[in-house]
């Protein structure tokens, strides 16, 4: 991989040139630097990829596009695992350990409330895979806080209920308030940047808001997706990023957020959307016919562009008193190109999204 | 349910998010708490579905022996929903006391109600009854009266509550923001 081009006025390379952005001075002034190397290898692989398509004239990648994608995969493969640890005072490890960021749950709740995620919410809202994190989770490679944030919300189901334990000989909690002093300790490990995967980060902070029980908890869920998503923009995970090995994870997580977005604006009572379609650079995930999730993604999406319509009439900026929703799309035009017959029963109740918005 | 926010019965948007309603009451009754995902969009539909159907009842585009079964029935469902959803708990409450207050024959002068009406029209004039332990109104009971009137007879479900009844979908959704209970609802019993 090629380093980065920018020197300090000391003669030491610039590690990392900021968040690739257009936006950002440091980012364009880095991709200038390596536009005035000609016949870098970067350039002239990616020049070789896009001319075998034809290309609206608009869109031709100038070379400081053609380097953003590159640049994008570098910052992403440097930024997704911090590799330093927080330094933590005596006092704040100490808050931090009664709190209980630190601390991991037993293995009868992992056990039992794991594979109750997998089988009601790993594809319905495919946050990270379920699967593989029960997986890592027996080998001792799973991240603690992102198993935490995981039953914690899985908390809630009825089966869950004899495993709600803390500790192995600990007493068995009431689902709300196991569920409170998980996410207690997670809070503050967040806060404290415990957790080094920036993806895992994002996907703990995506599990953390569907919590919204007690006091405020609408603000608090409203809050947690909004940290989810800045920090999915600072990945970049809502761009194209050629050559990214995680590219599927990443898409799924970044279209799960923005189903949160959309589908849970009005249960946390607030009208703006975070995310503008406009700003979206990754594909749409199509459904395909032996895959369950992209199927199910699918239909959350159209329900997602639906909520927008929907909604029009409760925006402040809205200078009519009237409706416009006339026409609606029915349940079966939504559910085109899935077998929506075929999903799981409780993942057509999903479909509860759908009668919020609309009947037929 | 949310593409309906000014349109008044007889349109094609009153009537949607009616069906809508129904169709959650149906699903979340059938299937049950544990039949549906942990995501609080579950209760969420049922409660903004209870404050369409107490519309209807409202708007009298449903009767009123129809509204008590359903009203009930959103009791019960989101009875079992707030033992895991905080944010129901006061949307349940209250359309607990609008069961009692339906149930108990108070609203029987519905049923000869005016047909159609506005939501939000403020010259709505309602033949709702006047709750007996409200002592303002207590001698009113059954007769007409205009949405100043339906003002003072929620107020008896809710002190202190600018109760025009455009507002009432607010207040179910405003309610459910919080674990503690403001104090009007103390002498609640659930």
């Amino acid at each position: 991989m090629q380093e980065p081009h920018l020197y300090t006025d000391i003669g030491e390379p610039i590690p990392s040139p900021g968040r690739v952005s257009e936006y950002n001075p440091e980012s364009v002034l880095a991709a200038l630097s390596e536009d005035a190397e000609p016949g870098s290898s970067a350039l002239n692989q990616t020049t070789h990829a896009t001319s075998s398509q034809p290309t609206p004239q608009a869109m031709v990648l100038t070379p400081s596009a053609a380097y953003e994608a590159q640049r994008r995969l570098k910052w992403y493969e440097q930024h997704k695992i911090r590799t330093t640890t927080p330094s933590l005072s005596e006092s704040y490890r100490k808050y931090l350990e009664e709190e209980g960021a630190f601390a991991s749950l037993p293995k009868t709740t992992t056990d039992a409330l794991l594979p109750l995620y997998i089988s009601t919410l790993n594809d319905l809202t495919p946050i990270t895979d379920g699967a593989a994190v029960f997986r890592d989770h027996s080998n001792g490679q799973a991240s603690i806080y992102l198993v935490r944030a995981i039953c914690l919300v899985v908390c809630k189901i009825k089966h869950a209920a004899p495993f709600l334990r803390l500790t192995d000989h600990g007493p068995l909690h009431e689902p709300l308030e196991f569920a409170s002093k998980l996410l207690a300790g997670l809070d503050a490990a967040i806060k404290a940047g415990l957790e080094p995967n920036r993806i895992i980060k994002i996907q703990i902070l995506a599990l953390m808001h569907l919590h919204n029980d007690g006091l405020a908890g609408v603000d608090r869920a409203s809050s947690f997706l909004s940290q989810a998503i800045c920090e999915a923009w600072s990945m970049c995970i809502h761009l194209k990023i050629p050559g990214n090995s995680d590219n599927d994870e990443c898409k799924y997580l970044w279209w799960s957020l923005r189903n949160f977005d959309r589908l849970g604006k009005p249960i946390m009572a607030a009208a703006p959307f975070f995310i503008d379609d406009a700003d979206i650079g990754v594909e749409r995930i199509i459904p395909k016919r032996d895959d369950y999730r992209s199927q199910i993604m699918a239909v959350s999406l159209a329900l997602g562009d639906l909520m927008t319509t929907a909604t029009r009439a409760y925006k402040a900026g809205a200078t009519t008193a009237v409706d416009s929703c006339w026409d609606f799309p029915s349940l079966s035009e939504i559910t085109s190109g899935s077998n929506f017959d075929q999903f799981h029963m409780s993942h057509r109740g999903k479909t509860l999204a759908d009668l919020t918005l609309q009947s037929t | 349910m949310l593409s309906c926010r000014y349109s008044g019965p007889g349109t094609g948007q009153y009537n949607r998010r009616l069906a809508s309603a129904d169709r959650v009451l149906e699903i979340v009754s059938r299937e049950g708490c544990e039949g549906l995902p942990p995501l609080p969009l579950v209760p969420y539909a049922m409660s903004m579905s209870t404050t369409v159907i107490y519309r209807a009842l409202h708007d009298r585009v449903r009767d009123i022996g129809k509204a008590r079964v359903d009203l009930r029935q959103c009791c019960d469902t989101l009875d079992d929903l707030s033992e895991r959803w905080t944010s129901v708990r006061g949307v349940a409450k209250l359309a607990k006391r609008l069961c009692r207050l339906i149930g108990d024959g108070a609203h029987d002068s519905l049923r000869d109600g005016h047909p159609g009406g506005s939501t939000t029209s403020n010259s709505t004039v309602s033949t709702l009854a006047i709750p007996a332990n409200n002592d303002a109104v207590t001698d009113q009971v059954g007769v007409s009266y205009s949405d100043e009137a339906f003002q003072r007879y929620l107020t008896d479900i809710w002190p202190n509550f600018d109760a025009s009844y455009s507002q009432l979908d607010w207040a179910f959704q405003d309610y459910g923001l919080d674990m503690e209970f403001p104090s009007p609802y103390d002498d609640l019993q659930s």
